[in-house]
């Protein structure tokens, strides 16, 4: 990831269980999930995974029902979306993540936590929006 | 409307006829704790610990190779994608989805609420009964 390199966490329980789960001789996913999960939650400030995930999840859910019941180029519209039409799934993405972060506003939007909101919210988007049913198809 | 945006049109509501909102967030849960999780799996930490060492390194202090780490992301994204699912069970079990529609709602107090109550069901993912 591309501004991971720059986190440091403290050496607790929690994190060197995670490690402890990576230097495993058979490295067990589940596992690795549940350890790296329960420690980050532990460390991350409150609000900061809950506010800009239920926000963004919030905008997305919104845009579909709307593409859906309205249409694509209405649904742009009503959401006063800049789009170009040489690339309309990243601008789509780009855009919405624009109304998003300015709901968030910059000390959400602009942390590392927001950061990786607006990563899984453009992808969720580009996949969506470029691939349809396959997008979730393809998780299954 | 041109023929792209016709197709992105089509492709936006198929998806939603099939999988509803739920679908929305599964994909977009999904994609959020694998993000999560490599940021914390790529993260420094002091001494032999160090996770971003772990994460390319085996037992024996050997690098993985590039197949073997793609590997291992895919079924990690596997387990996220499962984790994700009940995140999205849990969140229609105590209706916490219908308020997510209308968030943030106007009273501050209220939308710390569910903002709280969304990470404690996160904070669940992947504990196994």
């Amino acid at each position: 990831m591309g501004t991971s390199g720059s986190n440091t966490v403290p050496t607790t329980k929690g994190f060197k269980k995670v490690a402890g789960s990576l230097r495993a001789p058979f490295r067990i996913p589940a596992n690795i999930l549940q350890f790296t999960l329960s420690a980050a939650i532990g460390f991350i400030p409150s609000g900061f995974v809950g506010f800009p995930v239920v926000l963004a999840a919030s905008e997305g859910i919104s845009f579909v029902k709307l593409t859906k019941e309205k249409g694509l180029e209405s649904a742009i519209t009503i959401k006063a979306l800049e789009i170009s039409t040489n690339y309309i799934v990243p601008s789509v993405s780009h855009e919405l993540w624009k109304v998003t972060s300015n709901k968030l506003g910059p000390e959400f939007a602009g942390s590392p936590y927001g950061q990786i909101a607006e990563k899984a919210f453009k992808k969720t988007f580009s996949s969506i929006l470029s691939k349809g049913v396959k997008a979730l198809e393809e998780e299954l | 409307m041109t023929k792209k945006l016709n197709k992105v049109d089509e492709n936006v509501k198929e998806f939603l006829n099939r999988y509803g909102k739920e679908g929305f967030l599964q994909l977009f849960l999904t994609n959020y704790l694998y993000e999560l999780i490599q940021y914390f799996l790529h993260s420094k930490m002091r001494g032999e610990d160090d996770l971003s060492l772990s994460y390319y390194t085996t037992h024996q202090k050997k690098l993985y190779s590039s197949e073997e780490i793609k590997s291992f992301e895919d079924k990690l994204r596997k387990e996220c994608n499962i984790g994700a699912k009940r995140v999205v069970e849990e969140l229609k079990r105590t209706n916490l989805i219908d308020k997510i529609d209308s968030f943030p709602p106007k009273n501050p107090k209220v939308a710390r609420i569910i903002s709280d109550e969304f990470e404690h069901i996160m904070s669940q993912v992947g504990r196994r009964d």
